[in-house]
């Protein structure tokens, strides 16, 4: 078992077991969409980034293997700006317009 | 091979280098093994099979400060020594040679003139990291290349210097080709990787990282052919010697492919640290006597610096990482003062949005708004909020994706902008072009 601080709660889950496992065992729900616990992780909608203590950038909780002592913020600013802002504006609200694909070219 | 009639042109076999290392003595038909061995190739191989430990290889690599060519510019030294050498399981060695980025031609030189440096380095790093089997992928578009280096593999295996027991040392070595088909994406380490093994070329999520989990899962190093064709030179004159050819922290040569606006574009091994100036001066500076306005250090997904501060730089990792862009793969390409910035901006934009590979969110849908983004600012259609919208949007492709195609596609559109604004405005308010009405 490891343990590790999600929100600053103490979570014990079983080794191998990813940050998305962590904060769901604790009941904190991380916005996902290519997530689901029966498929194979792909990690590319880039959705449930969240921020890990003295990582660079956001990392997506769905991929993110725990390690002992680690420290995860699923709601801090930082990843709250990257879970909504991953691409700009949400896909309705495209910035380019309609997709007018490869006109003129 | 082609008609004969068309002259040769002048890619790396010129002279104009400042001390070359890889690309010395080369003529246009001297890539065998027998002028190869001419060149004192094979020295090092030698020398290091016969007398020297896999430890003393790492560390005489270490010593010289190489640093990954491919781009990211790594120390191989410690890259080397990430691998787990003493595991008695099958371990891989991969030569990066799927030279894809817009710009870039120093590999399919190195590999069509001189394949068998790159042979020859590849051997002494498997022995350095106790692996057994290499793969030299090979870039699509350049066929030629991949058959010549077939030839010049059958010429080593013939010759003993790859395959069974290396020069009745007990070290064994096989070394085989593979080609791409021409997607840029598999350029990106781990994407390669699953290109190697049959699958499609999408990157894989790190880590876990190659050295650990590589091809077919095993421990695998990936280098850049460039970086390879150094190690030769490192071990027959000492790390020590290499450091000295370059800046500290930045040893030895660099391949720089020279493009665009100057008087004769080509491939130019000089020492890091040199002027800027002079290697424009080595490619015959500026064709018809143009002025110089911009410049991309590095390959088409490094930031593009203006004219004055890349005339004060000097072409190493630390010196223009300073300047605000960074080496990446050593393709310079030249502007100048006809090129308009955003037609520029607007062919780069269209390379990413062309070769995303569409596994993540952020790249796959944010390089198409990029392009269309600038695509309408281009054809005067812009609207002033535009500008505004493109940085965010790109800095929200930034550090969210999977492999660094997005950081790519994301840090030429800011730079741009960051550079040039004036002449993106100029589309908008006046939609047309700033140069056109200048020039």
């Amino acid at each position: 078992m490891i343990e590790l601080e999600v929100d600053g709660q103490k979570v014990e889950v079983p080794e191998g077991s990813m940050v998305m496992d962590a904060a769901n065992k604790l009941g904190l729900y991380v916005p996902h969409f290519c997530y689901h616990k029966k498929l194979s992780i792909a990690a590319n909608c880039r959705m449930c980034l969240v921020e890990v203590e003295k990582a660079p950038k956001a990392l997506p909780a769905c991929a993110t293997p725990v390690t002992p002592g680690m420290r995860v913020f699923t709601a801090s600013s930082k990843a709250k700006t990257a879970q909504k802002k991953r691409n700009g504006i949400s896909a309705d609200q495209s910035p380019a317009g309609l997709p007018d694909l490869r006109s003129g070219w | 091979m082609g008609a004969p009639e068309i002259p040769l042109i002048d890619t790396c076999f010129h002279g104009r280098h400042i001390s070359p290392q890889i690309l010395a003595g080369l003529t246009p038909d001297g890539w065998t093994i027998k002028d190869y061995v001419a060149r004192g190739g094979y020295e090092a191989l030698k020398k290091v099979v016969r007398t020297m430990k896999p430890e003393e290889v790492i560390a005489e690599i270490k010593a010289s400060g190489l640093r990954g060519r491919g781009g990211a510019g790594f120390p191989t030294g410690l890259k080397w020594s990430f691998m787990p050498a003493k595991l008695p399981i099958q371990k891989y060695l991969v030569c990066n040679s799927d030279e894809g980025e817009p710009g870039t031609f120093k590999d399919r030189d190195i590999l069509r003139y001189n394949p068998h440096i790159v042979i020859e380095g590849m051997a002494i790093a498997a022995y350095a990291m106790g692996v057994t089997r290499g793969y030299n992928y090979i870039h699509g578009e350049i066929w030629e290349v991949y058959e010549r280096f077939e030839q010049a593999l059958d010429e080593a295996r013939a010759a003993g210097l790859i395959g069974e027991n290396i020069l009745s040392s007990g070290f064994s070595f096989e070394l085989q080709a593979h080609h791409g088909y021409g997607a840029y994406i598999c350029g990106e380490e781990t994407a390669l990787l699953e290109s190697l093994e049959g699958k499609k070329g999408q990157p894989r999520f790190k880590p876990p990282f190659p050295a650990s989990f590589g091809l077919y899962g095993k421990p695998t190093t990936i280098n850049n052919t460039e970086t390879f064709a150094a190690v030769p030179w490192i071990i027959r004159h000492g790390g020590q010697a290499y450091l000295e050819v370059g800046k500290p922290n930045n040893g030895g040569t660099k391949v720089f492919s020279i493009s665009g606006d100057v008087e004769r574009p080509g491939n130019y091994e000089i020492p890091l640290g040199t002027p800027f100036a002079k290697l424009l001066e080595l490619a015959g500076g500026m064709r018809d006597g143009k002025r110089l306005k911009a410049v991309i250090p590095g390959g088409s997904s490094m930031p593009v610096l203006p004219a004055e501060i890349m005339m004060a730089t000097d072409m190493d990792y630390d010196s223009i990482a300073k300047a605000g862009s960074m080496l990446g793969s050593g393709a310079v390409i030249v502007m100048d003062e006809t090129r308009c910035m955003v037609r520029c901006l607007l062919r780069l934009s269209y390379f990413y949005y062309e070769e995303s590979c569409g596994q993540c969110t952020p790249c796959r849908e944010g390089t198409g708004w990029l392009w269309r983004m600038v695509n309408r600012i281009e054809k005067g259609q812009g609207s002033p909020e535009d500008l505004a919208k493109l940085d965010e949007v790109a800095g929200n492709i930034m550090g969210r994706t999977i492999c660094a195609l997005g950081d790519a596609a994301a840090m030429p559109v800011r730079a741009f902008l960051k550079h040039f604004r004036a002449e993106f405005e100029h589309h908008i308010v006046h939609k047309r072009c700033l140069v056109g009405d200048a020039v």
